[in-house]
């Protein structure tokens, strides 16, 4: 390359991101249209929005400020329903996420390529099993008529137990089914950061006389932390997300004490009941705080010497 | 490869992707047979169209559809009949029917009427947010039939206090929430029809016993919490499922206050400690849960909607010639243990706003309404081609062909004067109408009416005065069924109205109070 004039090397190097840039454009446009344009639409959460107005209705809406946050926040049922998203969503979080991480490492100290792919095959298909099926497979299983479980309870010489009615074991079986669905497909992210470590760490330490153990404590843990700390971080942003399409499928009004979390609440309050502009402001809500508690874990990372998200 | 490739391929995936993100974004069809637009009807210039919504009313195979040759046939025939083209969408049942219905009347799709389900799509959700348009003159006018058809109550509960008439009935005020029990069962072991709810518990306790079922799976009743409050409640509670009038106080209350409904807690929670009730009781809570327990043929009593056992009573007999249920008045300490269905102002068809044509689907309803000839049309296809009178008849319907129809274009259904007189011949549904055929549908023996049969509350205002309203539904849900499975002793009752009133009970007594003083001047 002759290099005349500054511009002349800006130039190339536009030519040859032009088409790169042209690529990223769908994606661009994707966030733009579908994701920022609709946040103009927050704004009902501050009116008394009718949906069989159309996109008119944003607009000529009456204000109402804060009147559906308040509505919410006043409810008889906030602190259950809060308390209840906090309790399954960190529930999930501790016990799921060290689950994650620990079948990642088991599989990943499987030396028989075969049995490690099929294992891992088995443990991420459930995650591709809808919700409602999985819903079906539970009433059947957990069934006091005729399920296996009490079957086998009842063999035993024990009492049959309501576990789909029952509030001490329906919080057990919401978190140990999401476990079950997703923690193979959890476990993608980590082996494939499992794999970028290099091999030489491995066999310094094998010269050096350090143990599996020994290996995966000293050189796996801490090489895979910083992506560990980037997933924890992005699920505490979720952390008000509870499982809505789960809980729906399985919930009913034995168990609403106990399993009742913000999104159904807001599903039958707002949506059913077309009360749109509620249901956006208790949506605006959870992402506030959303926001909230990322901000501050991603803070506290930075703090640890990790690496945050930005 | 060369650059000229690359930049080939890089454009490429660009098109696809952009592609991509337009197809996801076009509006889509919510049934892919017809052609729905934005903003207005398809109306051709001749032939004035109405775009009908309904929900699949639970019906099995109906997200299928309906043969469109029979949907074809029979939308000629009104067309012919009325000038007017119906098209009908169908919607899935249930919760779902509410949260499609609302995407697609918020989507600025043309819907000119739909039908209302009473449970999560009521008529009053729709007036008080001005999506529907009066009837009251359009009725008189285009289709004086229909007024005639229904009685004054049914009309009375879509009516608002300025006189507004926002739907058409889709169900009369009527019994149809019967305690059914095996007749076969009955007479194996050797008991009659209970009058009475000792007679009743003895019965359960006996099927519990001698488990007609056979191998431990007989489930003595089938019912939900839900669904006993219509088909048992009222033998404990003067007025059954129904806000009362408290004289002491003068005001009106909610049915949890009455007397009576702490015996009612107290013997299902009985007689669910018994295993009189199906153990999964608890986590059964909509129709078709109930249903599928009922067509495994294990049930002893069902205390349900009627059709729950109506249309699965032919399908048990297929393995079980001799299975028959049969019904009754049963009396407890507070009278009939069934509460008349008086609805609530939530079930109806109802017209948008939208329509530009209401007269047109007036024209259709008027057909509807107008024989039962027209009525068997629009239930079951064509005549001489799908069904015909049966020989010597002209109230038994015989079936006669195979297509599959699920009454896109049954507008007059739950009339007492038509559909309720008809039977058939088909046995999939020969129980279910004669049931109604027999009059048992409106059977003032069997039956206690509520205490606001006759009025027609305000929901509107009840929605504005009470905004905890939702918060106390789910409160009395969510502890009546603990009350019945035993998670919460009878004796927390008192507890549990005062929870009920710090939840915000006292706006629902002051506003049902309030509307009842009004009513009555």
């Amino acid at each position: 390359m002759k290099i005349t004039r500054t511009g002349t090397i800006k130039k190339y190097k536009a030519n040859k991101m032009r088409m790169y840039l042209l690529l990223m454009l769908p994606g661009i446009l994707y966030f733009i249209i579908i994701r920022y344009v609709p946040m103009a639409g927050l704004i009902i959460a501050f009116k008394d929005f009718s949906p069989f107005e159309g996109l008119h209705g944003i607009i000529s809406g009456e204000w109402v400020g804060l009147h559906h946050f308040i509505k919410f926040t006043s409810s008889y049922f906030f602190w259950n329903v809060m308390w209840n998203t906090l309790l399954i969503s960190f529930l999930k979080l501790l016990i799921g996420f060290p689950l994650t991480v620990i079948l990642a490492l088991l599989l990943n100290e499987i030396r028989h390529i075969r049995f490690k792919k099929t294992v891992q095959t088995i443990s991420y298909m459930p995650y591709f099993i809808s919700w409602v099926v999985v819903a079906g497979l539970l009433f059947e299983l957990f069934s006091v008529q005729n399920g296996i479980i009490n079957t086998i309870i009842v063999k035993l010489g024990g009492e049959p137990i309501n576990f789909m009615a029952g509030g001490s074991y329906f919080r057990g079986i919401i978190i140990g089914s999401d476990i079950w669905k997703t923690i193979g497909w959890a476990t993608i992210v980590i082996l494939a950061a499992i794999t970028s470590i290099e091999m030489e760490q491995y066999e310094s330490a094998y010269l050096e006389g350090a143990n599996r153990f020994q290996k995966l404590w000293y050189i796996t843990l801490p090489s895979i932390s910083e992506i560990l700390v980037l997933i924890f971080i992005l699920r505490i942003g979720k952390v008000l997300d509870a499982g809505f399409e789960q809980i729906l499928v399985l919930y009913s009004p034995a168990v609403y004490g106990v399993s009742d979390i913000i999104d159904t609440y807001v599903y039958r309050e707002g949506i059913i009941n077309m009360n749109y502009s509620f249901a956006t402001a208790v949506g605006l809500f959870k992402s506030v705080i959303a926001l909230m508690l990322i901000i501050s874990t991603n803070a506290l990372a930075k703090r640890m010497n990790k690496e945050g998200i930005w | 490869m060369g650059k000229n490739f690359k930049k080939a391929v890089c454009l490429l995936t660009i098109m696809a992707m952009l592609l991509v993100m337009a197809a996801c974004g076009s509006p889509q069809s919510v049934n892919e047979n017809e052609d729905t637009t934005k903003g207005g009807a398809t109306q051709k210039e001749e032939v004035p169209e109405i775009h009908f919504y309904k929900d699949m009313m639970n019906t099995e195979g109906a997200e299928a559809g309906s043969d469109p040759d029979i949907v074809k046939d029979i939308q000629d025939i009104i067309q012919d009949a009325t000038g007017v083209k119906v098209i009908t969408h169908f919607l899935p049942s249930g919760d779902e029917y509410a949260t499609k219905l609302n995407m697609v009347l918020a989507s600025g799709t043309q819907v000119d009427a739909f039908l209302c389900d009473g449970v999560g799509v009521k008529v009053s959700n729709y007036s008080n947010k001005g999506v529907l348009q009066p009837l009251q003159d359009l009725l008189k006018q285009h289709a004086p039939i229909v007024l005639d058809s229904w009685s004054k109550e049914a009309f009375t509960k879509l009516t608002d206090k300025e006189g507004n008439l926002w739907g058409i009935p889709r169900e009369d005020v009527q019994t149809t929430w019967p305690m059914f029990i095996r007749e076969d069962w009955l007479k194996k072991c050797g008991l009659e029809y209970p009058k009475t709810i000792e007679e009743f518990e003895n019965v359960l306790k006996v099927f519990k016993e001698k488990d007609p079922a056979g191998n431990g799976n007989t489930v003595p009743l089938m019912t939900f919490s839900r669904y006993s409050r219509y088909s048992l409640l009222g033998g404990f509670v003067k007025y059954g499922l129904s806000p009362w009038l408290d004289e002491s106080s003068g005001q009106i209350k909610n049915w949890i206050e009455a007397p009576g409904v702490v015996d009612y807690l107290t013997t299902m929670n009985r007689w669910y400690e018994m295993g009189y009730l199906h153990k999964d009781f608890a986590s059964i809570t909509d129709y078709n849960g109930i249903a599928t327990e009922v067509a495994k043929g294990n049930c002893g009593a069902v205390g349900a909607w009627y059709s729950v056992t109506t249309f699965r009573l032919p399908l048990i007999q297929q393995n079980i010639p001799e299975a028959n249920y049969i019904c009754g008045p049963i009396t407890g300490p507070a009278g009939l243990i069934e509460t008349y269905y008086a609805m609530s102002g939530g079930i109806g068809t109802v017209v948008t706003k939208k329509c530009k044509n209401p007269e047109d689907f007036m024209k259709v309803l008027s057909w509807a309404y107008d024989s039962i000839e027209n009525f068997v049309i629009s239930d079951s296809g064509i005549k001489d081609k799908d069904w015909k009178w049966a020989d010597g008849t002209t109230d038994v319907v015989e079936k006669i062909s195979d297509r599959k129809y699920f009454y896109d274009f049954r507008f007059a259904e739950a009339v007492m004067s038509l559909e309720y007189t008809l039977r058939t011949l088909d046995p999939a549904s020969k129980f279910h109408m004669d049931f109604a055929a027999d009059g048992k549908c409106a059977d003032a023996n069997r039956a206690k009416k509520p205490f606001d049969i006759a009025f027609g509350w305000d929901s509107n205002a009840i929605s504005n005065n009470v905004p905890t309203l939702s918060d106390i539904d789910r409160l009395i849900d969510q502890e009546v069924i603990k009350f019945m499975i035993g998670e919460r002793p009878i004796s927390e009752y008192d507890k549990f109205i005062k929870e009920l009133y710090d939840a915000g009970m006292q706006d629902w007594v002051d506003e049902y109070t309030r509307q009842y003083t009004e009513i009555m001047k």
